[in-house]
């Protein structure tokens, strides 16, 4: 008995801590936000089925029923999946304005680059930019009121804005100054192009995951990594070009380590990206009931509080 | 390979990070000359011997030695005050005639050889295909070609090698030149062509003995320190 009621104070103290906001719930993730010292896993909620179960009547809560009350446990379930909403919604939130405020970047540094080219990058520039604005407004009132059509359109403008950032940064390599892909002449702005088109295309394939299709989430991650090998052999192929030795002679250390950044960031983005569709496709990254994506988690019983790393001054027994 | 080691400004480290191809190029300029001095001559007599085909990374630091050796002063080298790479490629530069601002010793190393390297390309593009040719042919026998070469010569094949490569190269502007080397040919062609820039038009500019040496061997190191990094960043796109 005395295991039993650790287990339930221990459950209240997770109510009252989510109520009080100080912990946070990452899917079925519980996380200490106060130095990050805790980290919870719920388990047993993973397993939820689609339709509408009576408590009494599911097996795997079997267990979280002898710690807790049927409305401590409503309570648990309810502040879990409200929490998760608000958390993915800040997760994709974070990530489009992260690739808005790599874009306004890109705006301001390519004043020092040529014109003619700068015009063309603005004008498509533009697009994306808008779209995303766009796409966060409606995602942000359609995960909070579980409203699919506009989650609908708000995956249709992050899959716009995915795409026109992509073929953005296709344009950087496409157009040649001189012989070189213009990308060569700004490499930095291909990096953060395509960090920002492969976090765009991972915001998409979030909605579509939310919105249960994940056929479309896959498509548009093997769309992409298609583009970006493309990319990839157009840059490798013109810095093995010897026609263009005399061309780059004189190049500082500073351009050659922000090309070979560049060559990293693509090279990662096809990887996570490919990772990400290899892991739709087989189950890793599943759709929650509540509409949530997650990392699929070992079935396990009841709740499980798992310490990680314990605070120093129980560490080291000094109270 | 990192890009780091491409950017050294210490001839040893440098060469360590050259491949043995580029070595041999450097050994066969290296073999073109021989003084006779009363003085400690620090040879890299083991680098000389091997064959050919040898690998000569191992060697790296002997060659660098000697290279330095042909930059330091024959007086000072008496007090023990050697030239560094930089000394040695300023004084190359300006033989060449670089712009004091493209040689100032603020600058890195391997900024100075580059510009070396445009203004032997801006001197070949200069030149009749008359004279090209010549330096060419010239470049080829000073690299003991011509007959009988030792064990680092490059023989016989070699030369008509080279006589090919000069037929060729005297119709080729700087810039096709440059991408001649960089694209066909091999060690034979690239210490010719490398001579053949430096030592070839210092025929008609002769500014010490020392020079015959460090020009070319500046020219093969600008060279091949721009492939490697071309190569190195073209491996970060690789797959």
């Amino acid at each position: 008995m005395a295991t039993i009621s650790a287990t339930a104070e221990a459950g209240t103290a997770i109510i009252r801590r989510l109520a009080s906001g100080d912990l946070e719930i990452h899917g079925i993730l519980l996380r200490d936000t106060m130095g990050k010292k805790f980290r919870y896993i719920l388990r047993g909620l993973e397993g939820l089925a689609e339709h509408s179960v009576p408590l009494p009547d599911y097996p795997p809560l079997d267990p979280l029923r002898i710690a807790l009350n049927a409305q401590q446990l409503a309570n648990v379930i309810a502040m879990a999946q409200m929490t998760a909403v608000a958390t993915t919604l800040r997760h994709i939130e974070n990530m489009l304005k992260e690739i808005d405020r790599r874009l306004n970047d890109i705006d301001q540094r390519l004043d020092r680059i040529d014109a003619k080219v700068n015009l063309v990058l603005a004008a498509t520039r533009a697009g994306p930019a808008a779209r995303l604005r766009a796409a966060i407004t409606l995602s942000e009132g359609a995960l909070r009121a579980g409203d699919m059509i506009s989650l609908r359109l708000a995956s249709n403008k992050a899959d716009h804005a995915a795409l026109e950032i992509l073929a953005q940064s296709q344009h950087l390599v496409r157009v040649e100054n001189k012989g070189l892909p213009f990308a060569l002449q700004a490499p930095v702005e291909l990096k953060d192009l395509i960090e920002s088109g492969s976090d765009a295309f991972t915001a998409a394939s979030a909605m579509h995951l939310s919105l249960g299709s994940s056929d479309h989430a896959v498509r548009g991650l093997r769309e992409a990594v298609v583009a970006l090998e493309a990319m990839r052999g157009k840059i490798h192929s013109a810095l093995a070009d010897p026609e263009l030795f005399l061309r780059r002679l004189g190049r500082s250390k500073e351009t050659d380590e922000a090309i070979c950044g560049a060559g990293a960031t693509l090279t990662r983005s096809i990887q996570r990206l490919t990772g990400r569709a290899m892991l739709i496709e087989r189950g890793i990254i599943v759709r929650d009931r509540s509409g949530l994506e997650f990392e699929q988690l070992v079935s396990a019983r009841g709740i499980e509080f798992d310490e990680l790393s314990p605070p120093p001054d129980e560490a080291s027994g000094l109270q | 390979m990192t890009i780091t080691p491409l950017f050294a400004e210490d001839l040893a480290e440098l060469l360590a990070a050259f491949p043995s191809e580029a070595l041999h190029s450097l050994r066969n300029i290296l073999q073109n000359r021989w003084i006779l001095t009363p003085f400690p001559y620090p040879r890299a007599e083991a680098a000389h011997r091997l064959s050919p085909e040898a690998d000569l990374k191992p060697h790296a630091a002997e060659l660098a030695r000697e290279i330095l050796w042909w930059g330091s002063h024959e007086l000072w080298r008496q007090f023990g005050y050697h030239a560094t790479w930089k000394e040695a490629v300023i004084g190359v530069a300006t033989t060449f005639r670089v712009s004091a601002a493209k040689r100032a010793d603020t600058l890195p190393v391997w900024y100075i050889e580059s510009a070396i390297l445009k203004e032997a390309l801006a001197r070949w593009e200069r030149m009749s295909p008359k004279e090209r040719r010549e330096a060419m042919l010239k470049a080829a026998a000073n690299l003991n070609i011509m007959a009988g070469a030792g064990a680092g010569g490059l023989g016989v094949g070699a030369y008509a090698l080279a006589e090919n490569i000069a037929g060729l190269a005297m119709n080729l502007g700087a810039k096709q030149l440059l991408e001649f080397a960089a694209a066909r040919v091999g060690v034979a062609a690239l210490g010719v062509i490398s001579l053949a820039l430096g030592a070839g038009w210092m025929a008609y500019d002769v500014s010490g003995p020392g020079y015959r040496v460090l020009s070319p061997a500046a020219i093969t190191i600008a060279f091949t320190r721009q492939r490697l990094r071309d190569e190195a960043i073209a491996a970060a796109f690789g797959n």
